[in-house]
C-alpha cells in the first residue's frame, strides 16, 4: 500500500506521517531535516528514511536502457546526463513516483509528500509523460505507475488540514484533483491542530483567555458541517 | 540596478509569509509592488481576487500598491514578438512550465531581471515559493547567472560545432524519450539559442541584486519552524548583506506561564521552542529579530488582514555569537 501525506504547506503533514509510519511501520519516504525534531520530541527511534536522491532515480531509468546496474549507476553520477535529462519535463517528479511504487508493490510505504501545488503536479507528471513520451524508457515507467495508481486498494491519499480557511481550500482542491486524475485512490481527511475550549476555573491572563476562547469558536465554525477522518489535538504524538 | 528598494521574503510553508509580505509592502515607501514568485495563488486569496496579466492596483490600510505575479507564458510571448517560435517549441515550452520545477523558477528570475530595468517602483516586495520548495528555487537564484553563462546549455548553444555535438548527443537519448518528445526538444534548443543574450543580461542583474547590499532578505520564521531546515538554508543567508528576521505569531509576550495545568502545555512548549529558535539565530546571524505576537487568526477576511498589519511588534537585535 502507498500512504501519501500532503496538504497546505506548515499543517502537520510530517507529523501526522511520522505518526502513521510509528503506528503502522513500514518503508517511510521523508526528508531527515523535518522529521529529526518531530522523532526527538516524541522520544522515537529514527525510522531509516529514503530520500531519494536524483542520481539513485537516474540508475533507475539508465538500467531499464542499459540492463547492467554498475554502468547506470556510474552514468546516474554524471552532470552532463542529470542536466539533459532534466530537460525532459516532469522528469524528476515521474522518478520518484516510481520509486514510491516500485516499492509499494511489496511493502507498506509512508510518504511525507510535497505541499498543494507540487503535490498535483507529481500525480499529474504521469498523465503528461503518457501525451508526451510515444515510446522509451520514460514511457515504460509512466505505464507502470499509472497502472499502480488507476488500480483500486493500492493507493490512499491523506490530506491535512488544520481548521483555517486557507487550508480547508487547499484540501478541497487537492481531492478534488485527485479525483479528477484518479479516481480510485482513497481519501482520508485528517484534521489537526483542533484547540479546545479554556476551562473556566482554570486562573490564567486574560488576553490568552480571550485569544483561546475565540481561536475556538473560530475553529468550530469554520468546520461545521465538514467531516473527517481523524482529528489531531495540538502537539499529538499517537496515530491511534 | 535602479533606484528601486527590494526585499525578498522567506520562510517554510504555513510561517506567514504572504502576510508578512503584504504587511512590508504596506509598511514600505510608494509607489510599490508586491511580485510573486510562488505558484500557488495564496496572496490573490488573501485580497480575494485572481491574477491580472500585468498586475492589478490594491488598496489596505490606505496604502496604495500593486500586486503582480510572475508568468512564464507571458514571457515566451513577449519573446515570439521579436522571434515567432515554431508550434511545437510552444507546446514544449508549455510543458516545461507546467511539469518541470527548476526551469518555472528560472523563468520567474529572468521575469524580475526584467522587472529591474523598468525603474517604475520606489518598492518592490518579492514573496517566494515555501522553503521546502524553495531550497532548488534558492540554488537556482543563485545558480541563474552559472546556467547561462557556463552550462552545457550555453556551451552547445554558443558554439555551432558544440551545438551539433549535443544535439548528437540529445539524439542519443530516444532510448529514453521516444522519438515525438526529441523533435520538440531539439526544436526547442534552436529557440533557446536565439534568445541566449536575453536570458544571459536579466541573469546578471538579477545575480547582482540579489546580494546588494540595498536589497533586504526578510527570513520568516515562527516558534515551531524546524531547526534543521534552518541551518540547511544558513549559507544563503550568510551571503546576504542585509538580513532581518521576523517571528511570527510569537509567544515570548504571554511571560512565565510556570502552572502545571494541561492546557498551558501548549504555550510553554511554543515558548521552550521560540527560545531555542532565538538561541540558534543569534548562533548564525547578526540581524535584528522582530516579533510579531500571536493572534487569532485563519479567517483570511480582509478585517483580519488589516488587523494583521497593524499589529504591534517589537524588534531585537542578534549578533552572531
Amino acid at each position: 500500500m502507498l500512504n501519501l501525506f500532503t496538504g497546505k504547506g506548515g499543517v502537520g503533514k510530517t507529523r501526522l506521517a511520522v505518526l502513521n509510519y510509528l503506528h503502522f511501520q513500514g518503508v517511510f519516504f521523508a526528508d531527515n531535516s523535518a522529521t529529526e525534531p518531530i522523532l526527538k520530541e516524541l522520544n522515537a527511534p529514527s525510522p531509516p528514511l529514503c530520500a531519494a536522491a536524483l542520481e539513485d532515480l537516474m540508475s533507475d531509468l539508465f538500467v531499464r536502457v542499459l540492463k547492467v546496474q554498475a554502468i547506470a549507476d556510474w552514468l546516474g553520477k554524471k552532470k552532463l546526463l542529470q542536466n539533459l535529462m532534466r530537460m525532459a519535463p516532469n522528469l524528476e517528479e515521474l522518478l520518484i513516483l516510481h520509486r514510491w511504487v516500485k516499492t509499494a508493490e511489496s511493502q507498506n510505504v509512508i510518504v511525507d509528500a510535497p505541499s498543494t501545488g507540487t503535490f498535483i503536479g507529481t500525480l499529474r507528471s504521469v498523465k503528461t509523460a503518457l501525451e508526451m513520451f510515444d515510446s522509451g524508457a520514460i514511457r515504460e515507467m509512466a505505464v507502470q505507475i499509472d497502472e499502480f495508481f488507476s488500480r483500486a486498494g493500492r493507493v490512499q491519499v491523506f490530506v491535512v488540514s488544520l481548521p483555517e480557511n486557507s487550508a480547508l481550500e487547499e484540501m478541497r482542491e487537492i481531492e478534488k484533483a485527485v479525483r479528477e486524475i484518479y479516481p480510485h485512490i482513497v481519501i482520508h481527511r485528517l484534521l489537526n491542530r483542533i484547540h479546545a475550549l479554556p476551562p473556566v476555573d482554570l486562573d490564567m491572563p486574560t488576553a490568552l483567555r480571550e485569544f483561546c476562547t475565540r481561536r475556538s469558536h473560530l475553529e468550530q465554525k469554520r468546520i461545521q458541517g465538514v467531516s473527517f477522518s481523524r482529528q489531531f489535538a495540538e502537539g499529538a504524538s499517537k496515530w491511534g | 540596478m535602479g533606484l528601486a528598494k527590494y526585499r525578498f521574503i522567506w520562510g517554510p510553508g504555513g510561517a506567514g509569509k504572504s502576510h508578512i509580505a503584504i504587511r512590508k509592502t504596506v509598511q514600505s515607501e510608494g509607489p510599490k509592488l508586491l511580485l510573486t514568485l510562488d505558484p500557488s495563488l495564496r496572496l490573490f486569496h488573501l485580497f480575494g481576487t485572481k491574477p491580472i496579466p500585468g498586475g492589478q492596483s490594491l488598496r489596505l490600510a490606505e496604502e496604495e500598491f500593486t500586486l503582480r505575479q510572475t508568468d512564464a507564458l507571458r514571457l515566451f510571448e513577449a519573446l515570439q514578438d521579436r522571434a515567432p517560435a515554431d508550434p511545437k517549441v510552444r507546446h514544449y515550452f508549455a510543458q516545461l512550465v507546467n511539469g518541470l520545477q527548476r526551469f518555472r523558477d528560472y523563468l520567474a528570475l529572468i521575469e524580475l531581471g526584467d522587472e529591474m530595468q523598468k525603474d517604475e517602483f520606489k518598492t518592490v516586495v518579492i514573496d517566494t515559493p515555501p522553503f521546502q520548495e524553495a531550497k532548488a528555487f534558492q540554488n537556482s537564484i543563485v545558480n541563474l547567472h552559472e546556467f547561462f553563462d557556463r552550462s552545457l546549455v550555453q556551451l552547445g548553444l554558443r558554439n555551432q560545432w558544440l551545438h551539433v555535438g549535443v544535439r548528437k548527443v540529445v539524439e542519443g537519448m530516444k532510448l529514453f524519450t521516444g522519438k515525438k518528445n526529441l523533435e520538440q526538444s531539439l526544436a526547442f534548443l534552436d529557440w533557446l539559442r536565439e534568445h541566449l543574450e536575453r536570458f544571459q543580461c536579466s541573469a546578471r542583474s538579477l545575480h547582482e541584486l540579489l546580494f546588494h547590499e540595498s536589497t533586504i532578505h526578510t527570513l520568516v520564521l515562527n516558534p515551531e519552524s524546524s531547526l534543521p531546515e534552518l541551518k540547511q538554508m544558513e549559507e544563503f543567508f550568510r551571503r546576504a548583506k542585509h538580513l532581518e528576521i521576523v517571528i511570527n505569531r510569537s509567544v515570548a509576550h504571554l511571560g512565565p506561564l510556570s502552572a502545571r495545568h494541561p492546557f498551558f502545555q501548549e504555550f510553554q512548549k511554543l515558548q521552550e521552542r521560540e527560545s531555542q529558535l532565538r538561541l540558534q539565530i543569534e548562533k548564525m546571524f547578526t540581524a535584528p529579530i522582530e516579533l510579531i505576537p500571536l493572534a487569532a487568526m485563519g479567517e483570511d477576511s480582509r478585517e483580519e488582514l488589516l488587523e494583521f498589519v497593524s499589529i504591534k511588534s517589537a524588534v531585537i537585535q542578534s549578533k552572531a555569537k
